[in-house]
């Protein structure tokens, strides 16, 4: 029952920070069976204009997309059933004027800072192996800048800046 | 409070000593420990400024209390908080204004424009690279249209031998390689177009500029040309890569690298002189508390010995010689100290000294007081001024009021408690001479006292002595021998001749009275009894003398008092007499002389009838009782009652008309043979009640 206090407690508390950020609507289940789900999720992202500022100095932003699937208990803390993490990197080389977008070995490059956003919202695909007993399940996907890997004097803040979330979508599988 | 004190002063300038080197490692100023730090440094000034502030509250409330040194501990604490608060905020003002302009200097407009200029001569630098590659592009492009797909490979590798170009290779709309030329080994996938590349050099001209993991610069064109093979006109792609000389890209990249590192740092340009204003802040709020704090301690440690000293002489003045003051060093207060414990020392040596003189003298006079008190005499003590001293209890009883009273006050004031007391200050008041003794006698109810004076001492300190003694039983012990004597006489010398008297009278009446006529005969025979009843009250009256005078020979045996009363009631049946016995006991025995005690008895009961108002019934109460030690009796009577100014029980003292005054002297006589005691007092109403003690 304590746990169920606590955890009720967290759950308040936390609700006020990601509410903003959470959508449910942008993941969608393409393909369900007992070996894995296919998604397909929407990052419907709009560049926040001082991430956008500091992109365009030519500072390097590396962000890391956390897809976590819980299984809800009601009494105890929820099961983590699948995690993944995946670091992604923007780059701006004011030199040549180009942007980067690095995901898994993968390089992008873009002339425009917009054209990179586009690519990031295109349908983003995944797929869950053994997802096992589907039931009470909840997929949260979070994308957040990697507040460790950003420049050592972008780190000097007090306090947490807005930018930093990205994104944090949430389905009920 | 001194080890709350020191483990402040090392965490704090632990923390602080943490945070001012965290400032000076990048690495650890931006990582979450320097938050945290921060946050505990925070939190410790928090603590110990609640700690101060009790401080702070618990020295007023002692100033308010006036507690000895709290005000001066008060002045100690600010004096010292003063002479160090104003020099640290001159520091901390000059610190955080160089602080936050050297961090403003870092952003100086001439560095921010001069790493611009320098990507812009990298940015320009390159353009000229790209238009001299697509330059030479075109050239090659225009070379290779005017040849054979055959010639394709030696041309192109004429062409970029000429040109100088890194990687050359040509491709057609399948994106099949048609030839290569190449300095090294060239990676073909990487050289490869891809869809949108192909794109965007279909509208006559691509070219492109990119960098590799290993930050090398490379310029890519994309040129398609048509060249005819088999009279058939093929469009064909000519991709050439043209690595930046190293020293240029390294060059480039620098710039790129120090200017992204600069715009970086001029993001946390605020950030920086919050987070140095804050550290500043807390240092300088470390440095004061701890300031205060060191003011508190040693303002304390130093009005202690003081406050100290205070309480000690304060309690020495309440008596408890047996305070010390723990050793306080070698300074000048620890001396202060020493001489203190010193005197305090001999105070209470001189104490005990002054106690144990005290005890004594309390002793001799409990033992002189006890002495006096169980004197057979009253004493009374005057001053030379004539003021009452000393007076012991007997004194008191004898003079019939509390003398304790009077203690310290004049002795005249006993003139308030009866004027009979004039002849006794008059002696006092009249013996202003020098003398050795004097005596007065005081005839004071029913008593005789012995008023005695004498002197003590000498010069000025002489004390006056009143002694008394109550001479009452001497004196009637002397008069009863003399009241004996003189009826032993009486009975020797009258008794014998009363018998001759009263037979010769009784022979004359006899022998003569029938010689003279009646007449004459009646004369005779008047005068003749008169003589014999004279006679016979001569002879009532020796004997009741001979039974006062005759000497002691009691013949004692057990009676029972009751019975004894019982029956001489009975003798006493006249109609104006009522006599009741009261005894709860039907037999109260007791060893005496019956004959003496019937007298006795016989006596009062005849005193008490005798004291009768005249026409009005006697009534005698006899009240009987028996105690553990002692058979009382009270004779109560509703008569005249007795004069309180006279003793009754004297010889020859009577208010009676007819009495010889001998019943009630010989009653006391055989109590007193008996033992026993013998009062008399009037009731409130009427009447005197006799009462009889005694003892066995």
């Amino acid at each position: 029952m304590m746990v169920y206090i606590l955890k009720s407690l967290v759950k308040i508390s936390f609700a006020w920070i990601v509410f903003s950020n959470i959508s449910y609507a942008d993941i969608i289940v393409d393909e369900k069976n007992l070996d894995s789900i296919k998604i397909k999720y929407f990052l419907d992202y709009e560049l926040d204009n001082d991430l956008k500022k500091i992109i365009d100095k030519g500072i390097t932003i590396q962000i890391l997309e956390t897809i976590i699937v819980k299984r809800k208990n009601k009494y105890f803390f929820d099961n983590v059933v699948f995690k993944k993490t995946k670091n992604i990197k923007i780059e701006y080389h004011p030199l040549i004027k180009k942007f980067y977008f690095f995901e898994e070995n993968e390089k992008f490059s873009f002339a425009e800072l917009n054209e990179l956003v586009i690519f990031i919202n295109k349908p983003r695909y995944l797929t869950i192996e053994n997802p096992q007993d589907s039931k009470n399940k909840v997929l949260t996907i979070t994308w957040e800048i990697d507040q460790k890997n950003l420049p050592k004097s972008l780190q000097l803040s007090l306090k947490k800046p807005n930018w930093m979330m990205i994104k944090s979508l949430r389905h009920n599988l | 409070m001194r080890y709350l004190l020191t483990s402040a002063l090392v965490i704090s300038l632990s923390l602080l000593v943490i945070l001012i080197r965290s400032l000076s490692n990048s690495d650890f100023i931006s990582s979450e420990t320097f938050q945290l730090l921060l946050k505990i440094n925070l939190a410790f000034v928090v603590l110990l400024f609640i700690f101060i502030a009790l401080q702070v509250y618990r020295l007023f409330k002692e100033v308010k209390k006036e507690v000895t040194g709290s005000r001066l501990t008060l002045r100690l604490v600010i004096s010292y908080s003063i002479m160090i608060i104003v020099p640290l905020m001159v520091l901390y003002f000059v610190s955080v204004n160089f602080l936050t302009k050297s961090i403003e200097s870092w952003f100086n407009v001439r560095v921010e424009s001069a790493l611009e200029s320098g990507l812009n001569i990298g940015q320009k630098t390159l353009d000229i690279l790209r238009k001299d590659v697509e330059l030479k592009s075109r050239s090659i492009s225009y070379s290779l249209s005017n040849s054979e797909i055959k010639e394709f490979n030696p041309v192109l590798s004429d062409l970029t031998e000429k040109f100088d170009i890194y990687d050359a290779m040509i491709i057609d709309e399948e994106s099949r390689i048609m030839a290569i030329s190449s300095k090294d080994n060239i990676d073909i996938d990487s050289v490869l177009p891809d869809e949108q590349d192909l794109i965007l050099a279909n509208t006559g001209f691509h070219g492109k500029i990119d960098i590799t993991q290993e930050n090398i610069i490379f310029l890519k064109t994309f040129q398609p040309y048509i060249s005819i093979d088999d009279k058939i006109q093929k469009k064909f792609y000519l991709i050439i890569t043209q690595k930046i000389p190293e020293s240029l890209s390294q060059a480039a990249l620098s710039v790129e690298s120090v200017f992204e590192d600069y715009q970086a740092l001029t993001f946390s340009r605020n950030s920086l002189k919050v987070i140095y204003q804050i550290t500043l802040s807390i240092i300088l709020f470390l440095a004061i508390l701890l300031s205060i704090s060191l003011a508190l301690y040693f303002s304390r440690r130093f009005t202690m010995p003081l406050s100290i000293l205070s309480e000690a002489t304060q309690s020495i003045a309440k008596g408890n010689f047996k305070k010390k003051i723990p050793d306080q060093g070698k300074d000048e207060l620890g001396m202060l100290v020493r001489s203190f414990n010193t005197m305090t020392t001999k105070l209470e040596s001189a104490n005990k000294t002054l106690e144990l003189n005290r005890q004594r003298i309390e002793s001799s006079r409990n033992f002189l007081e006890g002495i006096i008190n169980n004197m057979s005499s009253g004493i009374i003590v005057l001053d030379p001024k004539s003021n009452i001293r000393l007076a012991n209890k007997l004194a008191s009883r004898l003079l019939g009021f509390n003398l304790e009273l009077l203690i310290g006050q004049r002795f005249n004031q006993i003139l308030e408690h009866g004027v009979q007391f004039e002849e006794i200050v008059t002696l006092i008041n009249k013996s202003k001479d020098s003398y050795k003794e004097k005596v007065l006698t005081l005839k004071f109810k029913r008593r005789i006292l012995s008023i005695q004076l004498t002197e003590q001492g000498t010069g000025k300190n002489k004390n006056k002595i009143i002694l008394i003694d109550d001479i009452s039983e001497i004196t009637a012990a002397q008069r009863n021998e003399a009241w004996s004597e003189v009826a032993r006489r009486l009975a020797h010398e009258i008794k014998n001749p009363l018998t001759p008297i009263q037979l010769s009278a009784e022979r004359i009446d006899h022998k003569f009275s029938k010689q003279l006529e009646k007449k004459d005969q009646t004369i005779l025979s008047d005068i003749t009894k008169t003589i014999v009843n004279q006679v016979d009250a001569i002879k009532k009256m020796v004997n009741e003398f001979t039974e006062y005078s005759r000497s002691p020979e009691l013949t004692k045996s057990e009676i029972n008092l009751v019975d004894l009363l019982y029956e001489l009631v009975n003798l006493f049946q006249k109609e104006d007499l009522k006599i009741m016995i009261s005894s709860r006991s039907k037999k109260i025995n007791f060893s005496c002389d019956e004959i003496k005690i019937r007298q006795v008895f016989v006596n009062l009961i005849n005193n008490a009838y005798e004291a009768k108002k005249e026409d009005n019934l006697c009534e005698i109460e006899i009240r009987l009782r028996k105690t553990k030690n002692a058979v009382i009796l009270n004779f109560i009577d509703n008569g005249s009652g007795v004069n309180d100014d006279i003793n009754i029980f004297e010889p020859y003292v009577t208010t009676k008309k007819t009495g010889t005054g001998l019943g009630l002297a010989v009653v006391k006589k055989i109590i007193d043979e008996h033992d026993g005691s013998i009062t008399i007092k009037n009731n409130k109403i009427s009447g005197a009640n006799v009462e009889i003690h005694f003892s066995y």
